[in-house]
């Protein structure tokens, strides 16, 4: 009788540590990282009455977790993932906007500067359409500054980013390593609080969406966390000590403040994604912003310092840098007076009435000449073919001869930096001038040349001004699209992930309920217990 | 299979999230007209218009570039077709003065007609043409011809401007006034031999013959005059065969632009009928999407509990 009344307080005080965790579970129902809990009920033993075997009741073995560790890894890494891809995309899509924007992309800025280099091309002499190519040029290098200065934006932004990051991460290792104490107090996992574990895996999916992590779980549930892809590497949190990550100058380092180790193979989480945004998209495309203006200004002063200007000198340099910035950022205008801008030819050449044969002289080109002094490009030079045609000498203004050569039809005439070619046969005794040009209003032969540099090749094979900024923009495009799909399978990935760890740890409404009602019943049902063993025990001293 | 209370409601509200923002970005593409409402959002479409966009501007350029030959090539044709006009109307009177039967005051009053002509001949070739520089003067900008009592004198430059209308396709605008007036092509029909004669030194011969009633030399200047006139025509009708061929590239260049124009309209416009589609479907899949969600998120044990 007193085994009865016994057997129904276990019951009793059984169930109410199993209401009392289903009321747990419920209220815990969102609480992020929380795992369901369930009582295990054991059979209390039995009493042997000699032959008799009776049993004793129930009571509450332990309170369990309902916990996976091979699903909590794998929701981690493909949190990991999706991090990193979500940032990388999100950056990338900044950059895109910025480098592909149809009003202030830098090709729409250099095809405006050549528009008002044809603009003067065809009116030359006109003072308004010289003085529109200086303030076109000048809006072009406000264009690329502000593009720069986004550049820079993104730049800095990215920077602040992963300080940001590696300063959670830190942050994040030193709880755990807080926890790791709590833990080390036991030696068997099954006598740790549930509330800590929780807290140790909801910090490890923390770290896992910064970076992509290696956990190593001790038998009492303590952590060993590494960064390093080789088993045991690079590790920034043990039992006892947080070893924190930070920036030394662009790139992230191990223990930066100690023994700084380079953190080359950082990959996941939004510290692998911005490191990547950072070293490939970011760089990639800042260099070739920065290549396409170097080109561009450097081709446009070779061809103006080759000009004559209206101050009937060689032009000078269009554009210049600012020291120590990138192109981009440090383009300039450097001529400052349209007068500056050398629109006309340099030299002239013919062919003298008097020649015999009809042959007509060509200028292909001229460049600087190899002494560099500009001034000999502009000195008069006769050439005159001897009696067989098949020998030139180069007279000078005074007479005197300067350079001979032999000749056969089709060969190019090279002094003083001017290429010519003579079409069709010359005769004996014919005579070519080549003679410098003095400033004339109506002269474009220079601008034509100038107008000419946008359709070149000024790439080594890669293509002219606008192709090779628009594969670049292509390139960045792609990068877009892979990172925005890569968003979308990491996001499914992460939700399989998170699917089959709720399967095991999720606290479901419905099935709570459930165990309310299942626990409230058998609750009532031991309770009854005590109380027929109650009426029992009345029985008997009624009896009396 | 165990659904968690909390994802359940993340993964719903993130799911309306997205069918929401397609239903807005479509929206955007209806009101603006345009498929793309940022590079970023489609990448491809956003190189191959920027590549389109600056194709169109480089052609539109060499459409202005030619328009403005055109022009020149028009003023050129009208000032070679007057002065075909008036050469001939001195070839005419110098005729006539050479006739025996004319005495020495009407060649006079033709001299002074001729001289009139002349002055109005010198008008046409200092003409100006676009931007205010002259017409028939080279790079030159200064007046191209001036007379200076015994002869009209070229003070131009013999270059020939060129203007760009297509990659490394320059066309030939400028004529400078020593070609147009001052290499008259002439055979002497005595000798045989071709001479390059200047058209003002001849007309200014001429005009002082009759003045000074040389008929002898208004006899000899007659077969020059009409190389002179020989030349302008054969200069009008080159500027003529240049105006067609400007004309031909106008058109290739119209078609090109019309080309880029509606590539470009197919690529980046809306298609209408598609997008409203678009939106109805995503609309009602949004809607379908709230209800089910309103539905579904009051199923709870929990009601059923008293």
């Amino acid at each position: 009788m007193t085994d009865l009344l016994s057997t129904g307080i276990s019951g009793v005080r059984t169930y109410q540590v199993a209401l009392a965790t289903v009321g747990n579970n419920i209220t815990n129902a969102d609480t992020e990282g929380y795992s369901r809990q369930r009582v295990q009920l054991v059979d209390n033993g039995v009493a042997s009455q000699g032959a008799l075997n009776i049993g004793t009741g129930v009571r509450a073995e332990q309170v369990q977790r309902q916990y996976n560790g091979f699903l909590a890894g794998a929701l981690r890494t493909s949190e990991s993932q999706l991090a990193h891809q979500s940032i990388a995309h999100q950056y990338a899509v900044e950059l895109e906007n910025q480098v592909a924007d149809s009003r202030s992309n830098l090709t729409a800025a250099i095809d405006s500067y050549f528009e008002a280099v044809h603009e003067l091309s065809t009116s030359p002499a006109s003072l308004s359409a010289r003085q529109n190519l200086l303030n076109v040029a000048s809006v072009m290098v406000d264009r690329c500054q502000q593009l720069g200065q986004e550049m820079q934006r993104i730049d800095a932004q990215s920077m602040l980013d992963l300080q940001q990051n590696a300063e959670q991460l830190n942050t994040l290792s030193k709880q755990l390593v807080s926890v790791n104490a709590i833990l080390n107090r036991n030696s068997q996992l099954k006598y740790q609080a549930n509330d800590v574990l929780d807290q140790r895996d909801v910090i490890l999916q923390d770290m896992a969406k910064l970076v992509r992590i290696n956990v190593t779980e001790q038998a009492n549930g303590s952590v060993d966390v590494y960064l390093g892809e080789v088993p045991g590497s690079q590790q920034i949190v043990s039992a006892t000590r947080a070893t924190g990550v930070g920036m030394q100058g662009d790139s992230l380092v191990l223990d930066p403040y100690r023994q700084p180790q380079p953190l080359t193979q950082i990959r996941g989480g939004s510290l692998g994604g911005l490191h990547e945004f950072r070293q490939q998209t970011l760089n990639s495309v800042r260099d070739e912003l920065d290549e396409v203006v170097q080109v561009f200004a450097d081709q446009v002063n070779r061809i103006q310092r080759l000009g004559i200007d209206g101050n009937n000198e060689f032009g000078s340099d269009f554009f210049t840098f600012q020291p120590a910035q990138r192109p981009l950022d440090g383009l300039q205008l450097a001529l400052t007076s349209s007068a500056s801008i050398a629109a006309g030819g340099a030299i002239s050449v013919a062919s003298v009435a008097a020649n015999t044969s009809t042959s007509v002289i060509e200028l292909q080109y001229y460049q600087q000449p190899p002494s560099g002094e500009m001034t000999l490009l502009r000195q008069a030079i006769d050439i005159v073919f001897d009696g067989s045609a098949r020998q030139y000498d180069l007279y000078d203004s005074n007479n005197n001869v300067v350079a001979t050569g032999n000749y056969s039809v089709g060969d190019i005439i090279t002094y003083n930096g001017w290429t010519v070619a003579l079409n069709g046969p010359v005769a004996a005794n014919d005579r070519f001038e080549i003679r410098g040009n003095n400033y004339l209003a109506g002269d474009n032969r220079n601008l034509l040349q100038l107008a000419n540099l946008q359709h070149q090749d000024l790439f080594a094979g890669r293509g002219d001004l606008t192709t090779v900024y628009t594969d670049m923009v292509g390139r960045l495009g792609s990068t877009v699209m892979q990172s925005a799909q890569g968003r979308e399978v990491q996001q499914a990935l992460v939700d399989q992930a998170q699917m089959r760890r709720d399967n095991v740890s999720a606290v479901n409404l419905d099935e709570e309920a459930a165990d309310l009602l299942r626990f409230q019943q058998a609750y009532q049902a031991s309770a009854q217990i005590i109380s027929t063993a109650n009426k029992l025990f009345e029985t008997m001293i009624n009896l009396g | 299979m165990r659904i968690s209370q909390s994802s359940f409601f993340s993964q719903i509200s993130r799911q309306l999230t997205d069918q929401q923002s397609r239903v807005f970005q479509t929206q955007a593409q209806i009101s603006s007209g345009q498929r793309l409402q940022q590079p970023a959002d489609q990448p491809e479409l956003a190189a191959r218009l920027h590549q389109l966009a600056s194709d169109s501007a480089v052609n539109k350029r060499y459409q202005a570039n030619l328009q403005k030959v055109q022009d020149t090539y028009n003023l050129q044709e009208s000032a070679l077709s007057n002065a075909v006009q008036q050469v001939q109307r001195i070839n005419e009177l110098s005729l006539q003065a050479a006739n025996g039967s004319y005495n020495a005051a009407d060649r006079r009053a033709i001299g002074v007609e001729v001289e009139q002509l002349l002055a109005g001949l010198l008008d046409i070739a200092n003409q100006k043409g676009m931007d205010d520089s002259y017409l028939f003067s080279g790079y030159g900008q200064q007046l191209p011809f001036v007379d200076n009592g015994n002869n009209i004198i070229y003070q131009g430059s013999n270059d020939q401007l060129q203007v760009l209308v297509g990659e490394n396709h320059h066309l030939q605008v400028g004529m400078p006034g020593s070609l147009v007036f001052g290499q008259v092509l002439h055979r002497d029909d005595s000798s045989g031999t071709i001479t390059t004669i200047d058209l003002f030194t001849t007309l200014k011969a001429t005009q002082s013959a009759l003045a000074s009633d040389d008929v002898d030399a208004v006899r000899a200047s007659l077969d020059q005059l009409s190389s002179v006139h020989e030349h302008l025509v054969v200069q009008q009708s080159a500027t003529g065969s240049r105006m067609q061929r400007a004309d031909t590239l106008q058109d290739i260049l119209a078609d090109r632009d019309q080309t880029l124009q509606s590539l470009r309209s197919q690529l980046a416009d809306v298609d209408y009928i598609e997008a409203v589609t678009q939106l109805k479907n995503q609309s009602l899949a949004l809607q379908a999407g709230q209800q089910s969600f309103a539905q579904i998120s009051s199923l709870s044990l929990f009601n059923y509990i008293r």
